[in-house]
């Protein structure tokens, strides 16, 4: 892989210092580009979030085990300071949260919080902060800015709350915005307002964003790439287009299958048989075989690399020469 | 509940102390080592055995009077509990039947009740206990009233709270359209429920009514009789402050226990009973 | 905001006149009104001339009336003992039990914020633990023995600080500790658990995310959200304060009204006893209306609201 602007290798994190437990996160690659947008898909509980805190740098005290190395400018930010690690919070990497309703404190206007990042890693005095924290609203297409400047959280929109949360984000110019299911708890109008807005956003400020969510709609709205994440595991990489096209990955395939649809005209919705396994019974071998129409005492028994397909690559042993060269044993 | 009672540290403790005060004044009279009332002049002001100058004829020494100090203690404890468990006993008697008629019926009798009960906490409980007795005297039956009112109003505001809740759950619906009279009502389906926090803010309660009560006894306010109670035995204890500091000391040592054990008992009660409860009775 | 205030003051000022009421039927339904007022051994005759000097033979509700715009004018009678109008009396030694709670609520902030904040920032580790145990004491220790170890303590065994009195500020420390400590542990419990509620929450992550330090998100985010539920049972502790004052004066030879109760009960001044209460009643009234003009001023959302 070419190292690009962030690069996580062999990221491991786990709640428990049993060598022989399952891990929350297990053995993550990945590589972020400038300017692109990488998109994460999973289902909840499959890590994706722990990969996020764990870039910047707030993973909970619970995790007992944390391995592997997260680069960014040079550095491990796995084994930085805090110190270091907060002029690098909502300066370089910023990012927004599910919950727009409750990411807000209620008690401050929203001036007072969109101006905070400003005064502390731009230095800016009060008059300063204001004009740019204005200009920032206008950004991210706030009606009447100097207006909301004044009012507090509970007096917006959910859909409100998450721009000025983008706002807050973009304030001083990160290289990369993490955005951790941001439309998730919002209506599906204002959803695709939101995507939008981050597709632009992306453009004008040539930043790169890695889009987290379970939705693979929404993911394929603005993402560059994506990586399909499976029990903590990366299951797929790909381009989105190819993604939608031809996925590779059972899981991917089953998770496609799912999405209604308007033009095929299905009597029931396709779901994954079975259920994502928790920390306690995580399968031997491939772990999603147990609910894969594919597989074979070869799956049950050992996990799969990651093989080449079609721009990109899966973890499944349908794509290994030792798979094509024995098909259908 | 006991296994989970025998399991925490406070809890334990907590029902350990109210067991032995609770035996203290039941046994008071045979575990004393003398009548508290007796005096021996010539062996006042005696500390400590400890200290120089005691013996292990008063173990925790004399005061002015040459009485000895650990038996006053022990029959101490007697008014004390009294008061405050037959105070509590008065505040949830009242806390429960002016928090469920104010709670349930709502309307002009629920904000009568609250406005009476606003008024009545105007009145810091020391000032209104000193106020009945100055009128009516001191005297055990006054305090325990006083004590119970006062103590009652804050257990109506919580009785209240809680029906208020309760009125609202779905099931009450049900069983009114059923055609269930107001008092079964209430009496059935709704006390039950607020059972748990109600023993909780009554346990607390019972703490604050010794220290009232002690206080009241320091003050002179308290019951008149020779019987030495701890708040009394403190008080006349003031003069001696300057030179024989250990008559202070073990009677407020006591007070303290007692309420402490009262309030480990109640916030494991609290903990025991509804875990959520910890914020709402807060 | 404003409307808000009003509300508060209105219903404020109802209370008041309950109070009044209460204290007027207390003094007529549970005592004798001129037994009371009167000095001891007073004969018959000077008793039933007292009762239609005094009006007590009117109806009850002309009686109130009359005491109530006494009370407005500033006079509900004379003090036998010391020979002037009671309330001039009481309101004589007001301004020192005023000063002892106040410095006794001070204290209390002082003591309990502080080590609330260090209790939550700690949690679970060694300094939380003591804290709290010292808190829980502070809780079931009665306040005049308290008072009495303060004063055996730093008075006669150190000679730090005086023993009683009023005057100079070495005499108000120890009263206003005294005072202060059960407030104090009451505010170090309940700021501890607000704050650990608050340090939970989804925004506190989210400061986090911006790079702030942690003792901006403790003193900014955290605290202005966790002090409105200490501001709430402020008014309560103010109350208690109140009474505490009584005993805390009688302790330190104090001059303040709560004494004075004590003493004209036992000169049997019984007309001062009750401007006493009346106007403990009316303070504690208009603090809690202070307190609930602050909490609105912490929270918005309530002020805003009361807008409409």
């Amino acid at each position: 892989m070419t190292s690009g602007l962030l690069q996580v290798k062999g990221l491991s994190l786990s709640f428990s210092m049993e060598p022989a437990a399952s891990k929350a996160v297990d053995q993550l690659d990945f590589t972020l580009e400038k300017g692109e947008i990488l998109g994460i898909v999973g289902e909840s509980g499959c890590g994706k979030s722990l990969t996020s805190l764990a870039i910047m740098g707030l993973l909970p005290p619970a995790l007992a085990k944390i391995e592997g190395g997260v680069t960014f400018n040079g550095a491990n930010l796995l084994t930085l300071r805090e110190k270091e690690l907060r002029r690098i919070r909502g300066n370089e990497i910023s990012m927004i949260f599910q919950e727009p309703m409750t990411s807000l404190n209620p008690v401050y206007t929203i001036g007072n919080q969109l101006i905070e990042t400003l005064k502390l890693h731009r230095k800016l005095n009060r008059k300063q902060a204001y004009e740019h924290a204005i200009e920032l609203l206008k950004l991210v297409r706030i009606p009447e800015p100097e207006k909301i400047y004044k009012q507090y959280p509970y007096e917006l929109s959910g859909g409100l709350r998450q721009r000025v949360m983008i706002a807050i984000a973009l304030s001083c110019d990160p290289k990369i915005l993490i955005a951790d299911e941001p439309t998730t708890a919002l209506d599906v109008t204002i959803q695709s307002e939101i995507l939008e807005l981050l597709r632009e956003l992306r453009s004008k400020l040539s930043m790169s964003v890695i889009l987290i969510s379970h939705d693979l709609g929404v993911i394929s709205e603005i993402a560059d790439r994506v990586m399909v994440i499976y029990a903590g595991t990366a299951v797929e990489y790909a381009r989105v287009e190819r993604i939608f096209d031809h996925p590779r990955h059972p899981y991917t395939q089953g998770l496609l299958n799912s999405i209604p649809s308007l033009y095929d005209k299905k009597d029931r919705l396709e779901t994954i048989e079975g259920k994502v396994p928790g920390a306690d019974d995580m399968p031997r071998g491939c772990k999603f075989h147990p609910r894969c129409k594919h597989r074979t005492s070869l799956c049950e028994t050992f996990e799969p690399a990651l093989y080449p397909v079609e721009e990109g690559q899966a973890r499944c042993w349908m794509y290994s020469k030792e798979w094509t060269s024995n098909v259908g044993k | 509940m006991w296994k989970q009672l025998r399991s925490s540290g406070t809890g334990l403790l907590g029902i350990s102390i109210l067991v032995i005060v609770l035996f203290c004044a039941l046994a008071a009279d045979w575990i004393s080592p003398y009548d508290p009332l007796k005096q021996d002049l010539a062996n006042s002001l005696q500390p400590p055995f400890w200290a120089e100058g005691g013996s292990a004829q008063y173990l925790l020494g004399t005061d002015q009077l040459g009485r000895d100090i650990l038996s006053r203690i022990l029959h101490g404890s007697r008014i004390s509990l009294l008061i405050s468990v037959a105070g509590t006993v008065v505040a949830i008697v009242t806390g429960l039947l002016l928090g469920s008629v104010s709670g349930y019926f709502g309307g002009r009798i629920d904000v009568v009740i609250m406005r009476l009960a606003d008024i009545t906490m105007a009145f810091p409980f020391v000032l209104l206990a000193i106020f009945i007795v100055a009128i009516l005297g001191p005297g055990i039956l006054n305090l325990i009233l006083v004590a119970g009112v006062s103590a009652g109003v804050r257990l109506t505001r919580t009785v209240r709270g809680e029906i208020l809740f309760v009125k609202d759950q779905e099931y009450i619906e049900a069983i009114r359209s059923v055609g269930a009279k107001h008092s079964r009502i209430i009496a059935k389906h709704i006390l039950p429920n607020i059972g748990s926090a109600l023993i909780v803010i009554a346990t607390l309660e019972m703490a604050q009514l010794i220290l009232v009560e002690s206080a009241l006894s320091f003050l002179g306010l308290g019951v008149p009789a020779e019987v030495p109670t701890w708040g009394k035995m403190l008080s006349e204890s003031r003069i001696l402050i300057l030179s024989e500091p250990w008559v202070s000391i073990f009677p407020g040592v006591a007070i303290t226990i007692t309420v402490l054990g009262i309030n480990l008992l109640g916030d494991w009660l609290r903990d025991y009973l509804d875990p959520k409860l910890g914020k709402r009775t807060n | 905001m404003l409307t808000y205030i009003l509300h508060r003051f209105y219903q404020s000022l109802l209370v008041i006149v309950g109070v009044t009421l209460v204290t007027f039927l207390i003094l007529h339904f549970l005592g004798d009104p001129v037994q009371l007022l009167l000095p001891p051994g007073a004969s018959a005759e000077m008793m039933d001339r007292h009762r239609e000097q005094l009006g007590l033979n009117d109806p009850l509700p002309l009686q109130y009336l009359r005491m109530l715009s006494g009370l407005v004018a500033g006079d509900i009678g004379d003090s036998y003992y010391y020979k002037e109008s009671a309330l001039a009396v009481v309101l004589e030694r007001f301004p020192a039990t005023l000063e002892l709670t106040a410095a006794g609520l001070v204290m209390a902030l002082v003591l309990g914020i502080p080590a609330g904040i260090v209790s939550a920032m700690f949690h679970n580790k060694k300094t939380d633990y003591g804290i709290r145990i010292l808190a829980l004491l502070g809780q079931c220790v009665p306040i005049f023995w308290v008072g009495i170890l303060l004063i055996i303590l730093f008075a006669v065994t150190l000679h730090w600080l005086p023993t009683s009195g009023r005057g100079s500020w070495q005499q108000v420390i120890l009263p206003a500790f005294a005072l202060g400590l059960y407030p104090a542990a009451a505010i170090i419990r309940l700021l501890r658990s607000s704050m650990l509620e608050v340090l939970n929450k989804p925004y506190i992550l989210v400061a986090r995310a911006k790079g702030l330090s942690k003792r901006s998100i403790i003193l900014k985010h955290s605290l202005k959200n966790a002090l409105s539920s200490v501001v709430t049972v402020l008014g309560l502790h103010i109350a208690d304060m109140l009474g505490g004052a009584i005993v805390i004066e009688t302790v330190f030879a104090w001059p303040g009204i709560g004494r004075l109760a004590i003493q004209s009960i036992n000169n049997r001044d019984f007309t001062v006893v009750v401007g006493v209460v009346i106007l403990v009643a009316i303070c504690y009234v208009v603090i809690n209306l202070l307190v609930d003009i602050v909490y609105a001023i912490l929270n918005p959302r309530i002020k805003l609201q009361k807008e409409g």
